[in-house]
């Protein structure tokens, strides 16, 4: 090993098309689909989401997904859903960030020698030609 | 051969080993990565690097002519 680095992750202002890809993995896990411009209701209101999952939750209709000011927000009434918004959050980041290092190891001309779900999260090892 | 591995953790938290290199050049290609993922809008704040042995490994001269 050469070396190694810990830092936080953080998304701002996602390629909305990557975004897509990302929530079309979580919808499959969910056992749906993802919907463009739905408006998502919960027992306190609602929201015009651009990209939602639909789904029939005890309080309301699906997870919703906004970005604003570049930063991606959650909507969804999570009283008793599948997963927490912040669940669905983090889920849709490690999503995201597993996609877009597909994409970044394609474009330099890398492998992808294993992807893995592990109990602390993705593993995703690569090969660099280096 | 070179080899990159990402752990997305489910903290947050993202760990890069790179293995097989030897001498700066690790620090090279998992820059190269992190440029290509900011332009996704991914940032990797407070970020540790730790360095191994073989960072300081340099590699071998080659004299021509």
């Amino acid at each position: 090993m050469s070396h190694w680095t810990v830092c936080k992750l953080s998304i701002r202002n996602p390629n909305m098309e990557l975004l897509k890809q990302a929530l079309q993995v979580l919808a499959q896990k969910l056992g749906s689909e993802v919907k463009e411009n739905m408006t998502i209701v919960g027992w306190n209101g609602q929201a015009q989401c651009p990209l939602a999952i639909p789904l029939n939750l005890p309080y309301g209709n699906g997870y919703g997904v906004i970005v604003e000011n570049g930063e991606i927000k959650i909507v969804v009434d999570d009283h008793g859903a599948p997963m927490s918004a912040k669940e669905f959050s983090q889920e849709l980041q490690r999503t995201y960030m597993a996609l877009a290092i597909a994409q970044a190891t394609q474009a330099l001309g890398w492998t992808i020698s294993n992807v893995q779900e592990l109990q602390e999260g993705i593993l995703v090892e690569v090969e660099t030609y280096a | 051969m070179p080899k990159i591995q990402i752990l997305i953790g489910k903290d947050g938290k993202i760990t890069i080993n790179a293995e097989g290199f030897t001498g700066g050049k690790c620090l090279e290609e998992t820059k190269k990565l992190e440029e290509i993922l900011k332009g996704f809008g991914i940032e990797l704040g407070n970020k540790e690097v730790h360095l191994k042995p073989e960072y300081y490994v340099r590699e071998k001269e080659v004299v021509t002519g």
